[in-house]
């Protein structure tokens, strides 16, 4: 069965398959690499959970689950206050000059991100042109290209908005993936560092050693 | 070829994990929001007392005065031990100026490896004195 559909397989069949092979490799690579990075990041950023928490478990200021966890998430949100407000500025910025902009041009319905007018004109765009290409068993519609990267005067908003919105954006989703692996890293810490382990223990073989230190502290 | 399918296996959960991943930090990033707001307001309310969100709290306070109770001591044997090393010496000090406990001790040292010199040459001069008499 298998050697027939490969043999009625015309040269244009063939292409495709190894071209959506190839897209879909690169596709699975790089969602791969983007998940490795962001985990990485993750695992380096709740590190900086162990050093906010580190001298107030050592010293025994902090001595039971709540309050370490209360403290943890004050500590946690402080720090991500700090990450956080670059980006937030930026992305306020970004919305600054769309206001602005929107106001001079008295068009509240405009996209910053059109191919037209906005920051999609200095990329490549495609669109279904409604005919179908391919060999004789693979079939697609075809696409073609619908915008040629150039600059326009009128897309001055799309090329300060569409940058900052990007940055900011990238900058506050790392801030707040490391917010996230902090926090997950107090809340194991907190069971961590507060464990009573009864393994191994014999009340009947132990010795009298607590009871006197407990007279003694009384 | 095991390292390259425990490569492969990892990308493959990467690459599944991903959208998860990608959806809770989404979800996370509304919540950071929020949080983000809460502790914009904190720092106003902070401002009119003078601290900021960096400021120390009272645990903190509690373990800086920890630290420092056990500070003083560490310092008064670091100068006790400096006190001993500068204890005064036979050795010459030009022009009355400070000499290093490091100088010291190699002074010291010198002296001891002179005196130890000294005595070797007189028990071999009371050797040699006592093989002329027998």
């Amino acid at each position: 069965m298998m050697p027939n559909i490969i043999v009625s397989l015309s040269d244009n069949d063939k292409r495709l398959i190894f071209s959506i092979l190839l897209i879909v490799i690169i596709v699975i690579v790089l969602i791969g690499l983007l998940g490795y990075i962001l985990f990485r990041l993750m695992r380096w950023q709740s590190k900086k959970m162990d050093t906010l928490v580190h001298d107030v478990v050592i010293y025994k200021v902090v001595t039971d689950r709540k309050h370490f966890i209360r403290y943890g998430r004050v500590k946690n949100w402080a720090m991500f206050f700090k990450q956080a407000y670059i980006p937030l500025i930026i992305i306020i910025v970004a919305f600054i000059v769309l206001i602005i902009h929107n106001c001079i041009t008295n068009n509240w319905a405009y996209n910053p991100f059109s191919t037209y007018d906005g920051f999609g004109t200095i990329f490549y765009t495609w669109k279904f042109s409604g005919r179908y290409v391919g060999g004789t068993l693979i079939r697609f519609a075809e696409l073609v290209v619908d915008n040629y990267p150039h600059v326009t005067a009128i897309a001055w908003c799309g090329y300060i908005f569409g940058p900052l919105i990007l940055v900011g954006g990238v900058w506050y989703l790392v801030s707040v993936a490391c917010l996230l692996a902090r926090t997950v890293l107090l809340y194991k810490r907190s069971r961590e560092v507060f464990e009573k382990s009864l393994d191994g223990y014999r009340q009947s073989e132990a010795d009298e050693t607590p009871k006197e230190e407990t007279e003694e502290a009384k | 070829m095991a390292a390259f399918f425990k490569g492969l296996a990892k990308g493959l959960l990467y690459f599944l994990f991903f959208p998860f991943g990608l959806l809770a930090i989404a979800l996370y990033a509304v919540f950071g929001l929020f949080v983000f707001v809460f502790q914009f307001i904190k720092l106003i309310f902070l401002f009119f007392t003078g601290r900021n969100l960096q400021s120390d709290l009272p645990e903190d306070i509690e373990v800086k005065k920890i630290i420092e109770s056990k500070k003083p001591k560490v310092e008064e044997e670091e100068d006790k031990e400096l006190s001993m090393s500068l204890y005064p010496s036979d050795s010459i000090v030009y022009g009355g100026g400070y000499t290093s406990p490091l100088v010291e001790d190699k002074r010291e040292e010198t002296v001891e490896e002179k005196s130890s010199e000294e005595e070797e040459t007189i028990d071999e001069e009371e050797k040699e004195e006592e093989e002329d008499d027998a």
